[in-house]
């Protein structure tokens, strides 16, 4: 009965709108601090009702040990990101998590020079992943962070924070690059020297973590991504979250986002469809 | 005064059941994951994930969009074939001491006879037919139990070969559930299964473009329950078989307004998905209900609405 140790009521900490449209939660869940890793999700249940029905998944954005709190960041995208983004301080909410499988390479020591590239909200668990591999010996980290306007640049200052190097494009110009960061990273790859860098850590929308797999791809680095799909049970048994993969000997198939992601190796997704 | 379980014991068709609350197909899968949530030998049956005779990759992506109190799906059927549910999936479904009921889907008649041979088996302890699956290609555009003299033939010739108890699940797109659900009595049906999910769409206004991969899917949930308690109260006026009902069953409530209206027994599906202990809190709170009101047995509440 190992699932049921995964579901937890947790207390909102606090709730803080932090550009327009986009909120930041804090939860105050210790066995959740504990055990997550980057990339992995928790998944909320908004309101003890039938609407909306199913839950909310949200990528851990930071953990907070010492105090046993984590941080979800949110965009307000329908009906049950308006409600959270409602919640009051004390209120608690039904979870289960953390789930899926992250950025599990993340750990790996030969992984010395890394780009981080994000894109939206789907920027969240890039910082979790930055936090974690932050006290590595001879750690080189760049950070690209994409979106469509300035107001939805988010987390520049928790990378600034963590001394990384951080870049912006925003497709109208209101920040940084007028350029997908797809585009930044391209740019980057092309002019850094052979073997810069080893891996490539990417979250956002599906065509951003295409142009990335695929760029990554020409220049032989690993690449990991983290995927957004619509999910139901959230534990690998509907089989709605599915995403089209292809195996090496170039057969396609289905895997389960919630399950075997949410993140993938880059090479691992079959883009045609997307 | 009803005691323990007891009171929730029921036969269903040729079926003994410790209580009368069973999961639905394709909301568990082959309860690899779902048995690390809940001790299954406490639900009082599993109707599996639908399987067919060649494994199914499924439908594009996406497969699921939600809707008020509802969710659509298009999954489309996703299962390893018979050999590969045979070989890995149902050893382990057979660890739980609870009647498995496994849900099969053939491409015509020949293919589902061809299932309910493999599995005619120890342990299998009936089959439902999934003739009114939305999310997969059809001769003609029709389901199978859109249509009474298909539902009948089919019914028959699985009937001819098996001697497990025969569950068939109707779909509720159809003028007349009724004469439907009499085809398959008359055929040979043991039980019947109301209903599968209702066709349903939603459209993405931003991209102009459905929200399902499949365009069309099939939608379960409390925003149906209405509908199919309809479905299963004239249904049971007309058939002598028992009929299993479900569709958005979240509380233990809800089960009992399927009882109360013909059903035998109930399904949780989609209930399933948001919280895998509810189906638990729904067979307690049936107990609970029946000992409060000094029923013996679940039994006697069925079709029970008072004049």
């Amino acid at each position: 009965m190992e699932g049921r140790n995964l579901l937890h009521k947790l207390r909102v900490v606090s709730n803080l709108r932090v550009s327009p449209g986009y909120f930041k939660m804090v939860l105050f869940a210790p066995r959740i601090a504990q055990s997550a890793y980057p990339g992995q999700f928790i998944y909320l249940l908004v309101e003890n009702t039938c609407f909306p029905l199913l839950r909310r998944a949200f990528s851990v954005h930071r953990v907070r040990e010492e105090k046993g709190e984590i941080e979800i960041l949110c965009k307000i995208r329908g009906e049950g990101t308006k409600l959270l983004s409602r919640k009051r301080e004390g209120e608690e909410i039904e979870a289960i998590g953390p789930l899926g499988r992250g950025f599990e390479c993340f750990s790996r020591e030969d992984y010395q020079a890394v780009v981080l590239v994000g894109g939206g909200v789907g920027i969240a668990p890039l910082v979790f992943l930055g936090e974690r591999i932050k006290n590595r010996k001879g750690m080189k980290v760049l950070v690209l962070i994409g979106a469509k306007r300035r107001e939805e640049v988010l987390c520049v200052k928790d990378f600034q924070d963590l001394g990384y190097k951080v870049e912006v494009a925003t497709e109208d110009g209101s920040q940084g690059r007028k350029a997908l960061v797809s585009e930044l990273l391209a740019e980057h790859l092309a002019n850094a020297e052979v073997c810069a860098y080893n891996v490539v850590y990417s979250s956002g929308p599906l065509p951003m973590l295409k142009e990335v797999a695929r760029i990554s791809g020409e220049y032989r680095l690993s690449s990991y991504v983290c995927v957004e799909q619509k999910m139901g049970c959230g534990i690998g048994v509907c089989r709605g979250c599915a995403i089209g993969v292809i195996d090496k000997q170039g057969r396609r198939g289905y895997k389960r986002v919630c399950r075997d992601g949410p993140v993938f190796e880059g090479g691992e997704i079959d883009w045609t469809y997307v | 005064m009803a005691k323990g379980e007891g009171c929730l014991s029921t036969r269903l068709g040729g079926i003994e059941l410790k209580n009368p609350v069973l999961l639905a197909s394709g909301t568990f899968a082959y309860a690899e994951e779902i048995s690390q949530w809940v001790d299954l030998n406490r639900v009082g049956g599993l109707i599996t994930k639908t399987i067919t005779l060649k494994p199914r990759a499924g439908n594009p992506p996406p497969r699921l969009a939600e809707t008020p109190c509802g969710l659509l799906n298009a999954i489309g059927l996703e299962n390893p074939g018979i050999e590969g549910f045979l070989k890995s999936k149902l050893p382990f479904l057979l660890r739980f001491k609870v009647p498995i009921i496994v849900s099969i889907a053939g491409e015509d008649k020949q293919e589902y006879v061809e299932l309910a041979r493999k599995l005619q088996r120890e342990g299998v302890a009936g089959l439902e037919l999934n003739i009114s699956c939305p999310n997969i290609a059809r001769k003609e555009g029709r389901m199978i139990s859109q249509d009474e003299k298909a539902t009948y033939s089919l019914t028959r010739a699985v009937r001819r070969e098996t001697s497990l108890p025969l569950v068939v699940k109707l779909s509720p797109n159809v003028g007349d559930i009724s004469a439907i659900a009499k085809s398959a009595e008359e055929a040979g049906a043991d039980i019947l299964s109301l209903v599968n999910t209702f066709l349903g769409m939603a459209i993405d206004i931003d991209r102009r473009k459905p929200k399902l991969g499949n365009v069309i899917g099939g939608l379960s949930g409390p925003a149906i329950k209405p509908l199919v308690l309809r479905a299963v109260y004239e249904v049971a006026q007309e058939v002598k078989i028992p009929i299993i009902g479900m569709g958005g069953i979240m509380r233990w409530q809800d089960a009992l307004e399927f009882i109360l209206a013909g059903a035998s027994a109930v399904a949780v599906g989609t209930a399933n998905l948001i919280n895998p202990l509810y189906v638990v809190e729904i067979i307690e709170g049936l107990k609970g209900y029946l000992q409060k009101e000094g029923i013996g047995n679940i039994e006697e509440l069925r079709a029970g609405l008072e004049e």
